[in-house]
């Protein structure tokens, strides 16, 4: 089935997460990506993550993370653009593209003559996409950054944190999820000029603005002269009551909102405590000392005895605001998500192995055009020669010309040095720099998972592997 | 003067606080004539979300509503009134799209539910925006911006290990969903343009924030790895919070020399690999120690000129007064009552290398009334003031 973006092409330059994840929402659609590589030093998202931590082989095929990022995109070719072949392709492909997607810091493809303004100069209609931390011009905009550097610059960390406490940041590289939306649907809304007018169009995206406009209410507060609060933990304007408790389980937790009396009285008789509702009135205004505290003590001793699960079903079922504070494994295991159909099983490239992984799938359904599983993220070079000689006209001459030279190739400089490993690194109980510390081991992920998504699930092709598991399943029990 | 990306198109906003109204936001930034229509009497309930200046004793401008609102119209319609309803359809006739971000059903029992919509507008696209999707068994949870930040998987990953996790401040979750259901409404709209056929779009605002956490589902499904909550590689300077990264495609020595940590690039044990594993933690405790010499400023500097990968943690007014955005003449301006004065965010994007600013204005509730009525529905005067009059708008 065609998709509603069928007929779109998109030269996909992005690297890592905010530049390169847009391609995938549209490829969802249908929309057809060409993915460039530096096949010399591929995408640093090559190197995570992998299967019980341990990059092997081939491992820039390998990782997880690719798989999830690059599925539905049709080709893949590794070029290096300092090389005229390489050039030549990539202006080439340019032309006979739509969108062009880039990520790298600015002035990189510039410095190449692969420029927006270099390839909008032979293809005036030509959408030319490019996103950094800080956006072509100004004293920063050469300054290398990531999604979680742009975090603490835009003012978020600043007020993240618990009360009266240090202000922090998150695990996430937060900007980076919020950019993505908006570079897809800054794509479409250049298209839509462009059909209208015959345009084409240069946009360039600033990660640090983007995330200034996340918390732009703040900043309007803050530029009408409220004064603002430092990190206030888990408030929940304008609910008078808000917080999160301690479960029955390992690191289970409950989220309550109360934003009226309504929902305070039936919340004092969900936890057994109605005496509550007649001493104190959150909804009411400033709580006498103390009160706040014995009101999260009462919710507290209710809490502790019960899981997630169980609060937030009777919560519920009394109509008060509340929500579990759900990691990965209570996502891709909540049976809300699984009636939705939200995750899919998506295999790797049967030369890589791995198996289907279950990963977001549509961000959005659509009713008549729904966001569709197509194929498996491509291998590194996978389309060199398909789409230098089918799609760009390179003759097989110029072809082998460009691979002896180098300018398209399939083999990292790096191929033989691997990335650390992730997890294991972690497993002996280090913090690790780069990568997050893990709060759990759990032995029986490939069990519940394949529960979950059946045995499309995990690589039965390795019967080592599948032995080791196995055994985890019987500790499990 | 070149056109903007989105001129020509109608936008209907049903939205009331975050989610939907800051779809219909970006585009009304990119072009798109959007009126926002409100509940009669008082309207989008951001109005009295605050926060308020302190001068502003009669809660005339509220901040969040005013970020969310500026520069779309705003119009009255109590679409449960049966005129009112006819107001909406003939609103709606004007329209492409269409965004409301009500309980599900909410639009249905009033006879707008999807069916009737492509009945009557074939082409239209209609995007609903909810907590948990409009199908599904916590399809009618209710919610806030904290409880869905939780179940969306968000607060897992902020706070430390030990304690309870954190809500990110702001209306993260909802605008990410409004983000989100701004790009898929013109994949929509694009195969309404082709096709001639509209569509219902359906987006959770837990499925929006969901989608975006490419590694931590890696972690669990190739190793049974959850991550830990917890703030890693933030050191203190003589004035703030810094964080500085190592890029493998340069030498670590020259990381370590530029963050005057030479013992990094003497001993073997503090450079890669054991630097990012084994002997991280020192690693930190080290640059924590010797980034305190010199100022966040000073350190970002240094950083921008030896292309390392780093920030400063800034407060709102350091971003208010920040170098960058003054030389880039980034901010748009907020006109409020009284001629108050504010700085308003730009838009984050360039288009063609200039970007549009906007003279920021808020539209009270019901302003546009008589010009979107009369003008644009054609609406005699007398009808204006009967439905005026009968509580429809």
């Amino acid at each position: 089935m065609d998709g509603a973006l069928q007929g779109v092409r998109i030269l996909d330059n992005g690297i890592v997460q905010a530049g390169t994840f847009p391609a995938r929402l549209l490829a969802d659609f249908g929309a057809e990506i060409v993915r460039v590589e530096n096949y010399r030093r591929p995408d640093i998202a090559r190197n995570y993550v992998f299967r019980d931590g341990m990059p092997e082989g081939r491992y820039w095929e390998r990782g997880g993370t690719y798989h999830e990022q690059h599925r539905n995109k049709s080709h893949c070719i590794g070029l290096d653009v300092a090389r005229p072949e390489g050039r030549e392709a990539f202006l080439r492909l340019s032309m006979v593209s739509d969108v062009v997607l880039d990520s790298h810091p600015p002035g990189v493809l510039d410095g190449l003559g692969l420029g927006h303004a270099d390839l909008r100069q032979l293809k005036p209609d030509l959408i030319v996409v490019t996103t950094s931390g800080y956006g072509h011009g100004g004293p920063y905009s050469s300054a290398r950054s990531f999604g979680m550097m742009t975090e603490l610059m835009c003012g978020l960390s600043s007020i993240n944190g618990y009360p009266s406490e240090e202000p922090r940041r998150g695990t996430l590289p937060f900007t980076d999820h919020e950019t993505v939306y908006h570079i897809a649907f800054l794509i479409l809304a250049a298209l839509e000029r462009r059909d209208r007018t015959g345009q084409g169009a240069w946009i360039d995206l600033s990660q640090y603005e983007v995330g200034i406009n996340m918390l732009g209410d703040a900043y309007v507060a803050r530029g009408l002269g409220a004064e603002m609060p430092g990190p206030s933990g888990n408030a929940d304007p304008p609910h008078a009551l808000a917080g999160c408790y301690r479960c029955r389980g390992s690191d289970a937790w409950i989220t309550i909102s109360v934003g009226d009396r309504r929902a305070w009285a039936a919340l004092t008789g969900v936890i057994g405590r109605p005496e509550l509702a007649e001493r104190f009135d959150p909804c009411g205004g400033p709580l006498a000392d103390g009160a706040r505290e014995e009101i999260d003590r009462a919710i507290m001793a209710w809490a502790a005895e019960r899981t997630p699960a169980e609060c937030l079903t009777e919560l519920q079922a009394h109509g008060i605001a509340s929500g579990a504070a759900n990691d990965v494994r209570d996502l891709l295991l909540d049976p809300h998500l699984k009636e939705r159909g939200y995750f899919w099983l998506v295999e790797h490239h049967p030369e890589q192995g791995g198996g289907g992984r279950a990963w977001p799938g549509a961000s959005a359904q659509l009713s008549l055009t729904p966001a569709m599983l197509r194929r498996h993220a491509p291998l590194l070079g996978e389309h060199n020669r398909a789409v230098l000689g089918d799609l760009l006209g390179f003759s097989d001459t110029e072809y082998e010309a460009a691979e002896a030279s180098g300018g398209v190739g399939t083999e990292p400089l790096a191929a033989a040095v691997l990335p650390p490993g992730r997890p294991t690194a972690d497993r002996l109980g280090i913090s690790g720099w780069g990568f997050g510390r893990i709060k759990e081991f759990d032995p029986a992920y490939t069990e519940r998972l394949t529960e979950r998504f059946g045995v499309g699930f995990g690589d039965h092709a390795q019967s080592t592997h599948e032995e080791a598991e196995s055994g985890h399943g019987e500790v499990d029990g | 003067m070149a056109d903007n990306l989105l001129d020509g198109l109608t936008v209907l906003d049903l939205g009331v606080m975050g989610a939907g109204p800051y779809c219909a936001k970006l585009m009304a930034d990119a072009g798109a004539e959007v009126i926002h229509v409100e509940r009669p009497g008082t309207g989008d309930p951001s109005r009295a979300l605050g926060p308020f200046a302190p001068a502003d004793r009669e809660h005339r401008l509220s901040a969040t509503h005013a970020f969310l609102n500026a520069n779309k119209r705003s119009v009255t319609v109590d679409f449960t009134h049966p005129d009112g309803a006819a107001v909406l359809w003939d609103l709606i006739d004007r329209a492409d799209i269409l965004v409301e971000n009500f309980r599900p059903g909410t639009l249905a029992r009033h006879g707008v539910g999807a069916e009737q919509l492509l009945a009557r507008r074939p082409a239209l696209v209609q995007v609903s925006i909810t907590n948990y999707g409009v199908s599904g068994p916590y399809r009618d949870y209710a919610a806030t911006e904290l409880t869905l930040q939780a179940m969306a998987g968000l607060l897992d990953g902020n706070g430390e290990q030990d304690r309870e996790p954190l809500r990110y401040p702001g209306l993260i979750a909802q605008c990410m969903a409004g983000a989100n259901a701004s790009y898929a409404a013109l994949v929509a709209l694009r195969h309404a343009r082709r096709t001639g056929k509209g569509q219902a779009v359906d987006v959770s605002i837990q499925e929006s924030v969901a989608s975006t956490f490419y590694s931590l589902y890696a972690d669990y499904e190739y190793a049974g790895a959850l991550q830990a909550r917890g703030q890693k590689d933030l050191y203190h300077t003589a004035d703030g919070l810094f964080m500085a990264r190592w890029q493998n495609s340069r030498p670590w020595e020259e990381f370590a020399l530029a963050l005057d940590a030479p013992e990094l690039a003497i001993d073997p044990a503090l450079g890669p690999p054991l630097a990012l594993t084994q002997n991280a933690r020192q690693v930190a405790d080290i640059l924590d120690e010797r980034l305190r010499s010199a100022t966040r400023r000073e350190w970002f500097a240094r950083t921008r000129e030896l292309s390392i990968t780093a920030g400063m943690l800034q407060t709102l007014d350091e971003v208010l007064g920040c170098e960058h955005l003054a030389a880039r003449r980034w901010w748009d301006t907020l006109t409020g009552p009284a001629g108050v004065k504010a700085p308003f965010p730009g838009l984050p994007y360039t288009v063609d290398g200039a970007q549009r600013h906007i003279d920021r204005r808020v539209p009270d509730l019901g302003a546009d009334n008589d010009d979107v009525y009369g003008g644009l529905l054609g609406y005699a005067p007398e009808r204006i003031s009967a439905l005026r009059a009968t509580g429809a708008i």
